[in-house]
């Protein structure tokens, strides 16, 4: 009997431990999910964002260096403030939105991982696809881990459950994924500046 | 006929620089659609909506430009008013 204590609290603490990481889904009921990009070009500074944001992210509190997961984003959903401008945008030319239907951003791992409270920062490495072609990318990355906050998020009729907020940005060069390469770079730069600010939820 | 003509066009000048002032002196190309910031308080990611709203670009300056400029040119077809009193 004197050993069932001290073997439960081994047992506990293994376990908890090696608990699962936690799944986060991207999809936002709220709609605030945003992927926002900004091209400088000498004659014109374009400049938009995307909210078809969907994917899931595995992010264990205790251990966030092991954090992987996939966000993908619905091409189609690109918006600039110009409707002439988004249709070239998602046309054949230039993003082919009807062959290249999503860009996915693959996290592999992350690294130089600090943890302060329940803020992550970190340095993701994954692999980004964009029109088919997929490049290595690494990016400083901030994760926020709300423990219970989903029902606040969602309201009194939502369910219990944690958020897991990321942030990073980015840059990437249209000409290393075809997109109209090499073209009117004096309009459309070539350096896309990305910024994503996402939360995953979790229900418990 | 000269002085209609280049009434009009120092009229068309002045629409031209009055709807590209209001539509906020952007020097940029016209936009069919405006961003709305939102902002979630749990999360506090800043993000943004779109909504139809039309705003002039550079282009209305350089259009109201252009056209008073054609009126301008055409008031030198005809001839200035050059009618005077006889002399009594």
């Amino acid at each position: 009997m004197k050993f069932i204590l001290p073997l439960a609290i081994f047992a506990s603490t293994a376990l908890g431990s090696s608990a699962a990481p936690l799944s986060f889904d991207f999809t936002d009921p709220k709609g605030v999910n945003t992927i926002n990009f900004n091209m400088d070009a000498p004659l014109e500074s374009i400049n938009g964002n995307a909210k078809g944001v969907t994917g899931r992210v595995q992010f264990d509190p205790s251990f966030p260096a092991n954090t992987t997961g996939i966000i993908e984003l619905d091409t189609a959903s690109l918006q600039v403030a110009n409707s002439t401008m988004r249709d070239h945008m998602i046309g054949e030319k230039w993003m082919d939105v009807k062959n290249h239907p999503d860009i996915r951003f693959t996290v592999a791992n992350l690294n130089n991982v600090e943890v302060a409270g329940n803020v992550t920062t970190a340095e993701v490495v994954g692999e980004i696809t964009i029109k088919g072609v997929t490049r290595q990318i690494t990016a400083d990355a901030t994760l926020t881990y709300l423990k219970g906050k989903l029902k606040a998020r969602m309201g009194p009729r939502g369910p219990d459950g944690d958020l897991l907020v990321i942030r990073t940005k980015f840059v990437v060069n249209r000409s290393d994924f075809g997109i109209n390469a090499g073209q009117n770079t004096d309009k459309v730069a070539d350096d896309i500046e990305i910024s994503l600010s996402i939360a995953g939820q979790s229900a418990y | 006929m000269r002085f209609i003509l280049r009434k009009i066009a120092a009229l068309l000048l002045m629409s031209g620089i009055l709807v590209w002032l209001i539509g906020g002196a952007r020097l940029r190309f016209p936009t069919d659609q405006e961003q709305i910031a939102t902002f979630d308080p749990i999360t506090e990611i800043e993000s943004s909506d779109w909504h139809p709203k039309f705003l002039p670009g550079v282009e209305s300056l350089a259009f109201g430009g252009i056209l008073a400029g054609s009126f301008f040119l055409l008031s030198f077809l005809f001839r200035a008013n050059t009618h005077q009193e006889p002399i009594q």
